[in-house]
């Protein structure tokens, strides 16, 4: 199988080519929350809540559906990515959008905005 | 304002974009505020919507700018509209949710004292003469 070196969270990897960045973080046990996201289905890409940072892409990028590439650099927990997944979900909870904040909630341990109690 | 070039490099840092090549006159009668709310509801009515940040994103800032022509604006309402067009300009999957929340930005970064008077609805701004079907038209 054809690897690819690629570096996420400052961790350097060698993962399959056909590997999107959600996989290879995965399956080296960097945990990025997802919401549309099933192995058993087609990868939509839609919520964004599993948005990541890649070095030198334009924007966010939905790591769900983002292919891995020789050299990538990528930041899993960022304050934009943790800021962008928060408002993600308080959009897509319905009714009141207060309850998915998980500092309100007192979650310490919160996958979404990487445990921060800031 | 008037001296801009009209070349993409010049829109953009303007906060602006080519589109068609069009171009809106108006005049200071012209309240800012509705026109951010217009080109939003013009842009969440075109929103495909498959992403989340374009689909509820650009509907929620609708609904707080909606809120704000209508007499019921918040302290705080321009700081999460500012921070929500951030996230759906970097989050967005394509060219129009990267896109959308552009008017209300720029009317935010030109037009800020018309958007704050209307939340704290005062009715005489300086230099500034509010349109006939907005809230400060003094009747």
């Amino acid at each position: 199988m054809d690897m690819v070196n690629v570096t996420i969270d400052g961790r350097k990897l060698q993962v399959p080519k056909s590997a999107t960045v959600l996989t290879a973080a995965k399956a080296s046990g960097i945990k990025v929350p997802s919401l549309c996201y099933h192995p058993e289905l087609r990868p939509e890409g839609a919520c964004r809540v599993c948005v990541v940072e890649v070095e030198g892409a334009k924007s966010l990028v939905a790591s769900c559906v983002y292919p891995v590439n020789e050299g990538m650099v990528v930041h899993t927990n960022t304050p934009v990515v943790r800021e962008a997944r928060k408002m993600m979900l308080n959009c897509c909870w319905p009714s009141s959008s207060r309850l998915s904040s998980c500092h309100e909630i007192q979650i310490v341990n919160c996958r979404i905005c990487g445990g921060f109690r800031d | 304002m008037l001296d801009l070039k009209i070349d993409y490099e010049s829109l953009t840092a303007a906060g602006a974009m080519m589109g068609s090549g069009g171009l809106v006159v108006m005049d200071e009668t012209t309240c800012m505020v509705d026109v951010a709310r217009f080109f939003l509801n013009f842009t969440k009515s075109e929103s495909c919507g498959k992403c989340t940040p374009c689909r509820e994103g650009t509907m929620r800032m609708l609904e707080i700018l909606t809120r704000i022509t209508e007499g019921e604006g918040r302290e705080g309402d321009i700081e999460l509209l500012e921070s929500m067009a951030t996230t759906i300009k970097a989050a967005s999957l394509c060219g129009l949710g990267q896109t959308a929340p552009n008017p209300v930005l720029s009317t935010l970064r030109y037009f800020r004292h018309s958007t704050k008077a209307h939340i704290k609805r005062i009715k005489s701004v300086p230099g500034w003469r509010s349109a006939q079907n907005c809230l400060l038209f003094d009747h």
